[in-house]
């Protein structure tokens, strides 16, 4: 084994982190305390445990809009107030679960809400490293729904014939909302379409976080060597498009043949770090106890900050950054 | 000073900030040798040949990755060879560049310029001769640059590539190529603020609020209709967003009568919201209706019919009496025939080698 405990415990818990969080959110809508949508990513929180460790002080990553790995790289008080609307949250409380974003010091990029559209921005923000000789990858993550857009295409094509440090993504989870990959496009692998640009394209199986981190390194390297790359991600997702969708779009036959396929990488990693004796259980439930502390810390901290109101988002002074010259 | 045409002005204003901050690239299909499609500004590309980037035939993609340069910080300006094009990439200018600094919550400026000269002039047709001001007039978090005259486009450039929000600016491409003027020289570094309108004639009648082609054709209707004894004032807004509304009050409340003409397609053209804003805050002073001129709802075909189909001298000059209860003279009456052959010569003299 390559990995240090300590790395493999980050991993553990990067996916330990997603499942709670997602928990964390549905047990507080449940008691009305939640507004708005939430996408969860229940079963496939192994592709960030393999992907975060490796994202280092000079790249940026623009996250998936359903785990929540990207929390690794943010405070998550400032996180979860930022999604309760909670105007000492980050920006503001304005982007709620999604759209927070810290593009100058977390290196967070915004999700664009019109998913895939910000492929080519983040194909931007490589630009500018590159042209400034800067040190970085850039990361963006998008669902199998998000490879439908143009501007993947658009943004690899960009990124080949400039030789951008960037790595694009895609985590193929069986289904864009309620329709499945099959009824999207007739590629069994989205990433064969990478060869078109010239870009590496590869494809693993998502429940393996180390599966996932060796695919992500050799891409990471090749960005950085201003090599481009796509990683897609096998995995299945098993919950729905948003917290309380029924789900009656996916049959039992479906559903049993993909989660075969695709089985839940949390126990299945616990069993693995058992039976290497790098953990006891007793260990690794400390480590979801701790997980669970911080969540629910976060929360509590959260539910006592000042509310976003109208008025703080209005103006022309908060849409423009020169209100110079007359109306606006 | 020095006495430049239009798209000298444009040069002169990019290639000198281009030369004082290395942050500024420029970029689009056919920039580099070919100096661009539009205006040529051959001397970008021999000066700064990093930093004009000849892109592929994807407006989408690179207003896209200049969305992104621009939140690292750098200074963007995108040519699009026509503004018909903008659609192609209405997503990444409204929500990456229009939306950022909001939602960034004040922490991420955008300073980038979209460039791209509107209208008819090129007989290219339904696809090629948009004008675009009311596609994204209607978008918050974007600035709106109409300018005409060479000194104007050369002070404004300069302020729109140091300002940190996004700019949409439009040339006009009937008068692009036939304006000359003096501009500042360069150790001067004049530059012309966003918001400023500017009074191109002064009069007592009826004010004329006009830009691009139909802000020519207005002054040349001011001449004509000072001879049959009506005085215009024709103020030339210079930017749409922000928008001078003080200097057009200030007139209306002198004259008490508002053409206000373009050459964009009437119905939710800017002319609108100018209408809109002169009604609810000094509707009260207006002695007649406003009067609106711009080019009917409808498309522009190939070839010098073109001239045709949108407003002219003439309409204003009808615009004008029928606000002031005037008759109109007998060669006034009607639709008038345009000879485009005549007009394509007067936009693109000979001498021109720009074009």
């Amino acid at each position: 084994m390559a990995y240090t405990k300590e790395q493999l415990v980050e991993m553990y818990k990067i996916m330990q982190r997603g499942r709670l969080f997602d928990k964390k959110i549905a047990t507080e809508s449940k008691k009305g305390k939640l507004v708005g949508m939430f996408h969860f990513g229940t079963n496939q929180e192994a592709f960030e445990a393999g992907l975060m460790p490796l994202i280092g002080p000079d790249d940026y990553l623009k996250p998936y809009h359903r785990n929540h790995g990207c929390l690794s790289m943010c405070d998550m008080k400032l996180y979860v107030a930022g999604m309760l609307e909670r105007a000492t949250g980050y920006n503001n409380g304005i982007g709620g679960d999604y759209h927070q974003q810290d593009i100058a010091d977390l290196h967070l990029l915004p999700l664009d809400g019109l998913i895939g559209e910000d492929w080519l921005h983040d194909t931007g923000v490589a630009m500018a490293l590159k042209l400034q000789n800067k040190p970085g990858v850039v990361i963006n993550c998008q669902g199998d729904g998000g490879a439908q857009m143009g501007a993947l295409y658009e943004a690899m094509n960009f990124a080949s014939l400039f030789s951008l440090p960037i790595v694009y993504v895609v985590v193929n989870n069986g289904v864009a909302m309620t329709t499945p990959t099959e009824k999207e496009c007739k590629c069994s692998e989205i990433s064969g379409r990478a060869a078109g640009f010239n870009v590496k394209g590869v494809s693993v199986w998502g429940q393996d976080p180390i599966a996932v981190r060796e695919a992500m390194e050799a891409a990471i390297e090749s960005a950085r060597r201003g090599e481009p790359a796509l990683v897609e991600v096998m995995t299945y997702r098993k919950c729905g498009h948003y917290f309380g969708d029924p789900r009656d779009y996916e049959t039992a036959e479906r559903d049993a043949r993909m989660s075969e396929k695709y089985p839940d990488p949390i126990p299945r990693f616990e069993k693995m770090l058992q039976e290497m004796g790098i953990c006891t259980e007793e260990e690794l439930k400390g480590y979801a106890k701790e997980i669970k502390n911080e969540i629910a810390e976060a929360f509590e901290w959260a539910y006592q900050q000042p509310r976003l109101t109208g008025d703080m988002t209005k103006g022309a002074d908060k849409v423009f950054s020169n209100t110079e010259g007359g109306k606006l | 000073m020095r006495n430049v045409s239009y798209a000298q002005a444009l040069e002169a204003a990019i290639f000198e900030e281009m030369k004082q901050d290395e942050k500024i690239y420029y970029m689009g299909e056919d920039v580099g040798v070919f100096g661009g499609a539009i205006t040529k500004l051959f001397s970008l590309y021999k000066n700064f040949p990093d930093r004009v980037i000849d892109t592929p035939l994807d407006e989408k993609g690179f207003t896209g990755v200049a969305v992104g340069m621009a939140w690292m910080g750098l200074r963007p300006i995108v040519e699009f060879m026509y503004p018909d094009f903008i659609p192609l990439a209405m997503s990444n200018i409204a929500h990456g560049a229009a939306k950022q600094y909001w939602l960034s919550n004040q922490k991420c400026p955008v300073p980038m310029v979209i460039r791209s000269a509107q209208g008819i002039g090129s007989q290219c047709g339904a696809h090629h001769s948009e004008c675009v001001e009311g596609w994204v007039m209607n978008y918050p978090g974007l600035k709106i640059a109409v300018p005409t005259f060479p000194e104007d486009a050369y002070g404004m450039m300069k302020y729109a590539i140091r300002d940190n929000d996004p700019v949409i600016w439009l040339d006009c491409r009937t008068t692009c190529y036939t304006e000359h003027a003096d501009i500042p020289e360069a150790e001067d570094d004049v530059l012309i603020p966003f918001g400023q309108a500017r009074i191109r004639r002064e009069g007592t009648d009826v004010t004329i609020v006009a830009w691009h082609k139909l802000l020519k054709d207005a002054l040349a209707a001011a001449d004509d209709l000072e001879k049959q004894g009506i005085s215009c004032e024709v103020i030339d807004p210079r930017t749409l967003i922000p928008f001078d509304i003080d200097t057009v009050l200030a007139s209306v409340g002198k004259t008490g009568h508002l053409v206000i003409a373009h050459e964009a397609n009437i119905r939710g053209g800017f002319g609108a919201e100018i209408a809109a804003q002169v009604t609810e805050r000094e509707g009260g002073v207006l002695k007649s209706p406003i009067v609106r001129v711009g080019t009917p709802n409808t498309f522009i075909p190939v070839g010098m019919v073109e001239w045709e189909i949108v407003p002219d001298k003439m309409d204003v000059i009808r615009a004008v009496k029928k606000t002031l209860g005037k008759e109109l003279l007998e060669e006034e009456k009607g639709h008038v025939v345009v000879d485009g052959e005549a007009e394509l010569k007067k936009s693109r003299p000979e001498s021109n080698g720009n074009q």
